[in-house]
């Protein structure tokens, strides 16, 4: 039960990490439009 | 229900109830719970929809004749605008990240979703985006009139007031989908069974899978296109200001950068359930499920390179048109794949037609024939002539209507009976299939004439030729509307007075982890992850494993 | 009702006599609906035939006949693809089904046959891709134009420039459409409601016409089916497009870009006359625009300015102030009785010559004469019950210029 308690959270600990990076790019993505277009 | 499911260990049977939901209505304003959470999101789209649905009931029954009956152009307008704006961020998107939340934690093996707190904090955003779209409509000056694609500078220096709430409406609605995406990437990358392979994944979970990317990648771009909007209406920018050295068109390739992932974004998933539910009744496995899982990303991919297909007629240079006329074209050979795959899976097979089967083949038929008009819509000289008509208002909604929203309403028909552990009335929802398929042909089959005939779209009156087919689109119209109240009846009387069953596979040849859990589904699933052997035979996609 | 229908789609060049007459006696009998539906889904299988009014028509320039072409060819490519698609489809749900005791094989995977239904339809793509092409190079190349059209979009109409002659109008819905697309209005449409004009666009035959599209607000299209152009028209920049036109005729568009309220209200409407007519054509207008210019030089009377005034009302400002002056509360300000028609002519003039920014209220003296200032600015502070008695004369708007 332990076990499976650590894989549980291990997983999180690993979903939390991709949902960081992914915010970041989606922040990234949005402040690229915003300038992309003001060079223009 | 603050605490999270880890908290649950001691609960060693999930299938008690010891560890159920909170009692009162605050359960439902506090739940971390995927199965609530994707409740609240289907009751959400559907609330929206019947508000969509009655704004496409003041269009149609000021259509039925030639001539001002009803509506002033003024608020007709609004309704195209918000029927529009409400059947796309209030409708479709959260029914499937609904369908997302109670599905993908249940075939992934995981005890609910990566990050659930802000699962809660995605949904609950969505009603307060909803109303301040819907309150636009009462304030000074009436609501967005600009269509959906809100094209500048008709929606910034010639806007009403309430065009503000709007923008941040969009913000707040795009923010949710933003969030929902994060949650199902990070669950499906970090929270599945361990021993389930990516391409154990049953196709739903990798169509949604992909279309979370596509929600990244595309939500941004709206959210900086009404940024933008914003500052040029109230901060004296000039990014879409001719005379401030800005340009209207590139408002355009931004809104569509955005807009058609968008569209992809509202049909992988159903193709996700359509994959799911036709080898179910097929009684035979997925035919070519890793070619499917490839034209679902290629398909993806290609949505990032075609944006300029609706633009056609801005005055886009020759070289552009050309590139954006076979990229664009490109995309039905993916999408073809897809429907092959699917008349093979039943090829050969050992078929019934329960009600989610009878959605399921409407599905690929129907959304086919959408697929023609868009194939057609993609040569990019024949789109001058069909550019703007109502030949491109039957195309989308060939493929909005009777493809994502049939392949949602196939799906609900084909998970309710597991989430609520009730059977629906068969007879009625076959009684409901037949009236509205039936229905939604006589809506937009003739719209194709029309737009062909040259009846632009989004006007509130028309010329006397094309009289007879808007009157029968609207008496279809009004015929696919009231199907719904039948629905309604259908879904409530099921989820209150059903027949109950007790089969945890509920139809007879279903595959997929989420048909090994009791029925009804229970509060909590999966805190044990399944096993190798499990995933494997449940595995719909592969045969003889 | 049933037999009137079936006559009418059994004769084959008939159906464009038929929407005429039927567009002028155009009244809903209720109990007809259902056998009118009936009747029409009957004949949807016939959809492919342009002559039966379902289908794009073939228009009457090189540009217009080629993408009928293009489109009839993608559209039996798509009718042979579904045949093909849906008939596999149909025989399975017909002969594989549990209740004939089908058994289920288990078949799933297959590379060779996910090559072969990838590569044919690539090749059929690239079949329709080639013509397509040939017909969008055509219809791109703008060049060797022998006359030029500036077309400007204005909420709600059109504004057409000819560069060769400076022949220079608007174009407005015409009155009696205007009138009967009042909210509530019924009875008689009439003729080509909502599709006519009172200034037509008129051009010569078997003449390379270039057009060039701008706007003056929002963003506008500029549609002609038959003449297979349609092209959007942006503020602060320039789009084109060319036409030659084979055959004398009227021919009937419509703007189709959302462009605000009255974006189903601004029609187009070409007129294609011989070369002899148009030259002809050209050299009355001449004369008129001349006579126009020179009428700003005289005193009007009363009289003259409120018949002149109530002509220009109608097609420039009813489509917002209405045709009563009443307004749409909230979004377009009434007329009647409003301070700016009944307070300081100066102001009045001001507002209507320059406009009003962030408004719709668009500056119409650079769109209007000086007679016609003078007369619209006299009609509105004395009708509507406005009554105010001043008049105005084209002097004092030269004046003001």
């Amino acid at each position: 039960m332990s076990q499976n308690l650590t894989q549980e959270e291990r997983q999180r600990r690993g979903a939390r990490k991709t949902a960081l990076i992914v915010a970041v790019v989606a922040f990234g993505i949005f402040l690229f439009t915003i300038y992309s277009t003001y060079k223009q | 229900m603050a605490t999270t499911t880890s908290d649950v260990q001691i609960d060693i049977d999930a299938h008690d109830a010891h560890h159920g939901p909170e009692k009162g209505l605050l359960r439902w304003v506090k739940t971390t719970n995927h199965k609530d959470i994707g409740t609240l999101y289907l009751w959400f789209a559907f609330t929206m929809l019947l508000i969509g649905g009655a704004m496409a009931m003041v269009i149609r029954a000021e259509l039925f004749q030639p001539g001002l009956q009803l509506v002033e152009p003024q608020f007709f307008n609004q309704m195209t605008t918000l029927h529009g704006l409400i059947m796309v961020f209030g409708a479709i998107m959260p029914a499937f990240v609904g369908l997302a939340n109670w599905q993908i934690p249940l075939m992934i093996g995981a005890p609910d979703m990566a990050l659930p707190r802000m699962n809660n904090w995605s949904f609950w955003i969505l009603p307060f985006a909803g109303v301040m779209l819907l309150s636009t409509l009462f304030m000074k000056g009436g609501g967005p009139a600009f269509g959906w694609t809100f094209y500048a500078p008709l929606s910034t220096t010639f806007a009403p007031e309430s065009t503000d709430f709007f923008i941040f409406a969009i913000h707040m609605l795009g923010f949710s989908s933003i969030m929902g995406a994060i949650n199902i990437i990070a669950t499906v990358m970090n929270m599945r069974a361990p021993d389930m392979k990516l391409m154990d994944m049953p196709l739903f979970v990798w169509t949604w899978l992909i279309t979370a990317f596509l929600l990244i990648a595309a939500m941004p771009v709206l959210a900086g296109a009404v940024t933008m909007m914003l500052t040029d209406r109230n901060f004296g920018t000039s990014f879409f200001d001719a005379a401030g050295g800005g340009d209207p068109v590139m408002f355009q390739h931004i809104f569509w950068f955005f807009g058609h992932p968008e569209v992809y974004i509202m049909i992988l998933p159903a193709f996700g359930v359509i994959s799911q539910i036709i080898p179910t009744f097929a009684r035979k496995p997925l035919f070519g499920y890793s070619s499917m899982v490839y034209a679902t990303a290629s398909i993806a991919l290609l949505s990032f390179v075609v944006w300029a297909h609706h633009m056609f007629l801005t005055g886009m240079p020759i070289a552009g048109q050309m590139y954006f006329m076979y990229a664009t074209i490109m995309i039905s050979v993916p999408t073809g794949v897809k429907v092959f795959n699917w008349v093979t899976t039943m090829w050969r097979g050992s078929l019934t037609f329960e009600t989610p089967m009878l959605w399921a083949i409407a599905f690929v038929i129907l959304f086919t024939i959408g697929g023609f008009s868009g194939l057609m819509l993609g040569i990019a000289p024949a789109d001058i002539q069909y550019h703007d008509t109502y030949f491109v208002v039957a195309h989308f909604h060939y493929v909005l209507v009777t493809g994502a929203l049939f392949s949602i309403i196939a799906a609900v028909y084909y998970w309710l009976p597991k989430w609520c552990g009730r059977m629906y009335n068969e007879k009625l929802a076959r009684i409901h299939f037949w009236w509205a398929v039936i229905s939604v042909n006589v809506l937009f089959f003739p719209q194709h004439f029309l737009g062909l005939a040259g009846m632009p779209r989004r006007i509130p009156d028309y010329a006397t030729q094309f009289a007879d087919f808007n009157m029968i689109s609207s008496i279809g119209g009004f015929a696919f509307g009231s199907s719904f109240l039948l629905l309604t009846y259908i879904i409530v009387s099921c989820i209150r007075s059903g027949e109950p069953i007790e089969d945890e596979r509920v139809w007879e040849s279903a595959k997929g982890l989420e048909w090994t859990v009791a029925t009804p589904a229970p509060y909590h699933t999966f805190n044990e992850p399944p096993q190798k052997d499990k995933i494997l035979s449940e595995s719909s996609h592969v045969g003889a494993h | 009702m049933l037999s009137r229908r079936c006559s009418v789609c059994s004769a084959d060049a008939s159906s464009n006599r038929f929407i005429a007459r039927y567009t002028t006696k155009f009244k809903v009998k209720s109990n007809a609906i259902a056998s009118w539906l009936l009747i029409s889904f009957f004949f949807l299988p016939l959809s492919a035939f342009a002559d039966l009014g379902f289908n794009l028509p073939k228009g009457v320039t090189p540009v217009s006949q080629n993408i009928y072409d293009l489109h009839m060819t993608i559209f039996w490519v798509c009718v042979g693809i579904a045949v093909v698609v849906f008939g596999v489809m149909i025989y399975s749900i017909i002969f594989h089904r549990k209740s004939r005791g089908a058994k289920a094989s288990n078949f799933h995977e297959s590379t060779a046959i996910e090559l072969i239904w990838t590569l044919i339809p690539l090749g059929i793509l690239i079949a329709i891709a080639v013509p397509a092409t040939r017909v969008l190079i055509d219809l791109e190349n703008t060049d060797k134009a022998e006359m030029t059209v500036k077309i400007t979009g204005y909420q709600w109409k059109w504004q057409y420039e000819y560069l060769d002659n400076g022949v220079k109008f608007f174009s407005n819905l015409s009155k009696d459409s205007r009138e009967r697309s009042e909210m509530g209005k019924v009875g008689d449409y009439p003729d080509h409601y909502l599709q006519d004009v009172d200034n037509r666009l008129v051009l010569p035959v078997n003449t390379r016409i270039r057009f060039l599209m701008t706007s003056n607000d929002v963003i506008h299209s500029w549609w002609v089916r038959d003449l297979g152009v349609k092209q959007d028209a942006n503020p602060g920049f320039i789009n084109d497009a060319w036409a030659t036109i084979q055959k004398p005729g009227v021919y009937r568009g419509q703007c189709a870009e959302l462009c605000g309220k009255d974006h189903g209200f601004m029609p187009i409407v070409v007129e294609a006359k011989s070369k002899e007519d148009y030259a002809a054509w050209v050299k009355e207008q001449q004369a008129k625009q001349k006579a126009a210019a020179a009428a700003g030089d005289r005193e009007w009377s009363k009289d003259e300015l409120m018949v002149q005034g109530q002509k220009v009302y109608s097609s420039t400002c009813a489509g917002c102030h209405g045709v009563t002056g009443q307004g749409i509360p909230g979004t377009f300000p009434a007329i009647a009785g409003s301070k700016i028609a009944t307070g300081d002519v100066k102001e009045h003039i001001n507002i209507v010559m320059n406009g009003k920014a962030g408004t719709a209220m668009q500056a119409f003296g650079a769109q209007l004469s000086d007679s016609d200032l003078a007369a619209v600015i006299t009609y509105e502070r004395n009708a509507f019950g406005n009554n105010t008695g001043d008049l105005v004369q084209p002097a004092t708007i030269k004046a003001a210029r």
